[in-house]
């Protein structure tokens, strides 16, 4: 039984009497122990898939179909109480995007991290602070931040106390939201680092939500790409980094500059992401495709199975 | 070829506010030291690219160049006049920018024929409405905003990110300028879109003759979009060369850490650490350490590191300058 299975995910907002479709019928598996990466530009729905994965959506969203099991237990329908009980932040928990300031500046560290220890966890004080204190090493911070506040710490060190937080009941799926943004070069290496020490010790799942295709390649097994809702290529890292099938991922890959190797000429992809309240028909990415065939405007493409990849996309659809 | 910009040992200083017991005990004033004295050239339709992490004092010799702040001390000179306080008018003609965020640097309120003319009005060129009419139109079919007449009226608001920045750089290149400062463009933009701008700037670039000062903390778009590239820390240059020189045969311990740390799209990447022989935090700009400034954090460091501060120069190898004690001992790894 895998870890987590998303079938056919739809997550809508409300957005000034439109409906907007976020996600819109995204279906994955995660074994325990795998990563995951998913990437796309903004607004294709990573953020939202996140969100709903954590039942955290703001109140002008909801969702609207599919089924979320974790542990073979569907959450999308489980009441909040429930969730919040047992599976937010003990199964599945979360490093936001931007989180460094997720930080309550009038607590100190050690009084956060406590706190979902001591709502979960019928421990005393004591054990919930040497239990704070653990993590906090594990994340490869001092014992004495646990009596810091959040300005005192650096930008570097408040993502480890964000990750510190998210790990601190022991979940199986971290879902980390660009975990690195904000901060430095070195530092982002130095959390990476960190991320893959924690992936291979304690066997964690990460889910890691980026735009940024090298990020990914440093953690995910697997790698799903989404445009407008829509999860487009599906597979193993080495699959849709050295054979991507979609013409958007093979474009995405070839807009990125590279640091080391031959210099090559970058490509881009013109016109912009479409308006998810009133998405193109068929094919969402038929407008901006360097491949589109006169059937992407009309029908929206299967999701077509070669293998392990998995690709959404009309090039790949046998001729009946 | 000659030099659009010369900097020579430019300093700028920021005082920090004393507390009230600092002031009462006679503590000296604290500075947050952002520039603390760099040189360099900016070639004649030249594109250098200055990378460095936050706080290291980028924008701040952004600002410095185009006259948007004054040094402390040390000597700007654009186009062979010297910058100061009363020829300013005259550079910012001739130097422009382009900022990070394409959000908040373009006024709302203005439309886009507006933001487009502002250069124009401020330095009286074309004061014929008709005139400044065609060079607005030129400008955004020269940034690809075609055709110019439906953008003209537009609001910013109506725009997508890329297309806000194309304004932006219509914008900065109604004047016709012969160097062009630009802070982070692309870094708020849609991986897809990046390219696109880049490319932009690039055949601009070439197309008009402007020189840019390509600020970033992006290794991998410096690599591409410049000539030479110089490397900054804690308000110092430490290496400066060509791409590839800087890149391929980097020298300084900074430089290396930098490229070792940036993750590339490589499904290898995952079965290994991210080797980091670099250590610690950046120390703040007010305490900048003695010697060289990163010794407390090179791997190489030895007892000459910390006492005196390496001067960049290129004996090592010509046009690839480094400041390090053990610059010849890293070449040969």
């Amino acid at each position: 039984m895998p870890l987590l299975d998303v079938e056919n995910l739809q997550t809508y907002y409300t957005a000034r009497g439109d409906v907007v479709k976020a996600v819109d019928g995204v279906s994955f598996q995660l074994e325990k122990g795998e990563s995951l990466g998913i990437a796309g530009e903004s607004g294709c729905g990573k953020t939202t898939l996140g969100l709903s994965l954590m039942k955290l959506l703001p109140p002008n969203g909801w969702v609207s179909g599919g089924k979320i099991r974790i542990d073979g237990q569907d959450i999308a329908t489980m009441d909040e109480n429930r969730f919040r009980k047992e599976v937010r932040w003990r199964k599945i928990s979360t490093i936001f995007q931007g989180a460094m300031s997720a930080l309550n500046p009038v607590y100190t560290i050690g009084h956060q991290l406590e706190e979902p220890l001591l709502y979960h966890q019928k421990i005393s004080k004591k054990d919930a602070k040497s239990k704070s204190i653990d993590v906090l090493k594990s994340v490869g911070m001092d014992k004495d931040v646990f009596y810091r506040y959040p300005h005192e710490l650096s930008g570097g060190m408040k993502q480890r106390v964000i990750i510190a937080m998210a790990l601190i009941l022991n979940p199986k799926i971290v879902i980390a939201d660009e975990p690195t943004t904000a901060l430095d070069v070195i530092v982002q290496a130095q959390v990476i680092n960190l991320l893959k020490k924690l992936k291979r010790e304690n066997g964690l799942s990460i889910i890691l939500i980026t735009h940024d295709l090298g990020l990914i390649s440093e953690i995910a097994d697997k790698v799903g790409i989404m445009y407008a809702g829509r999860m487009v290529e599906f597979g193993s890292l080495e699959e849709v980094y050295n054979s991507p099938k979609h013409p958007y991922t093979d474009k995405l890959l070839k807009s990125v500059p590279r640091l080391k190797g031959r210099k090559r000429k970058l490509e881009f992809i013109p016109g912009t992401p479409p308006d998810l309240t009133n998405p193109p028909t068929g094919c969402r990415f038929h407008p901006r495709c360097h491949k589109v065939m006169e059937i992407c405007s009309r029908q929206e493409p299967p999701t077509i199975i070669q293998k392990t990849q998995k690709t959404a996309c009309w090039l790949y659809a046998k001729r009946s | 070829m000659k030099n659009i910009a010369v900097v020579k040992n430019v300093t700028k200083w920021f005082p920090i506010r004393r507390s009230i017991t600092d002031f009462l005990r006679g503590r000296p004033l604290k500075y947050v030291k952002a520039v603390d004295g760099i040189s360099f050239n900016i070639k004649d339709n030249e594109i250098l690219a200055l990378v460095g992490e936050s706080g290291c004092g980028k924008t701040t010799m952004g600002k410095l160049l185009l006259g948007s702040i004054l040094g402390d001390s040390g000597s700007i000179s654009f186009d062979g006049v010297a910058l100061s306080g009363a020829r300013l008018e005259s550079v910012r003609r001739q130097a422009q920018m382009i900022l990070q965020d394409p959000y908040s640097c373009i006024n709302p309120r203005f439309k886009i024929s507006d933001v487009v003319a502002e250069p124009l009005i401020v330095h009286k060129v074309a004061p014929d409405k008709a005139e400044r009419l065609k060079k607005i139109e030129t400008a955004l079919n020269e940034v690809k905003l075609t055709p110019a007449d439906d953008f003209l009226d537009r609001f910013p608001h109506m725009l997508s990110g890329g297309q806000k920045q194309r304004v932006a750089i219509a914008r900065a290149l109604v004047l016709r300028p012969k160097l062009i400062v630009a802070d982070e463009p692309v870094s708020m933009l849609d991986l897809s879109i990046r390219a696109e701008i880049l490319e932009l700037m690039l055949s601009l670039s070439k197309k008009f003759r402007i020189a840019y000062l390509y600020i970033t903390h992006d290794l991998s778009t410096a690599r591409y979009i410049a000539d030479r590239i110089a490397v900054m820390y804690l308000g110092k240059i430490v290496e400066i060369g060509t791409v590839d020189e800087v890149l391929q045969r980097a020298l300084h311990p900074y430089t290396k850490a930098l490229i070792d740390a940036v993750p590339q799209p490589d499904p290898k990447n995952r079965l290994r650490e991210i080797k980091l022989g670099v250590t610690g935090d950046i120390p703040s700009s007010v305490n900048i350490p003695s010697g060289c400034r990163f010794h407390t954090r090179c791997p190489y460091s030895t007892e000459i590191c910390e006492k005196v501060e390496p001067i960049l120069k290129d004996d090592l190898r010509k046009g690839h300058e480094v400041a390090c004690h053990h610059a010849e001992t890293i070449s040969r790894n």
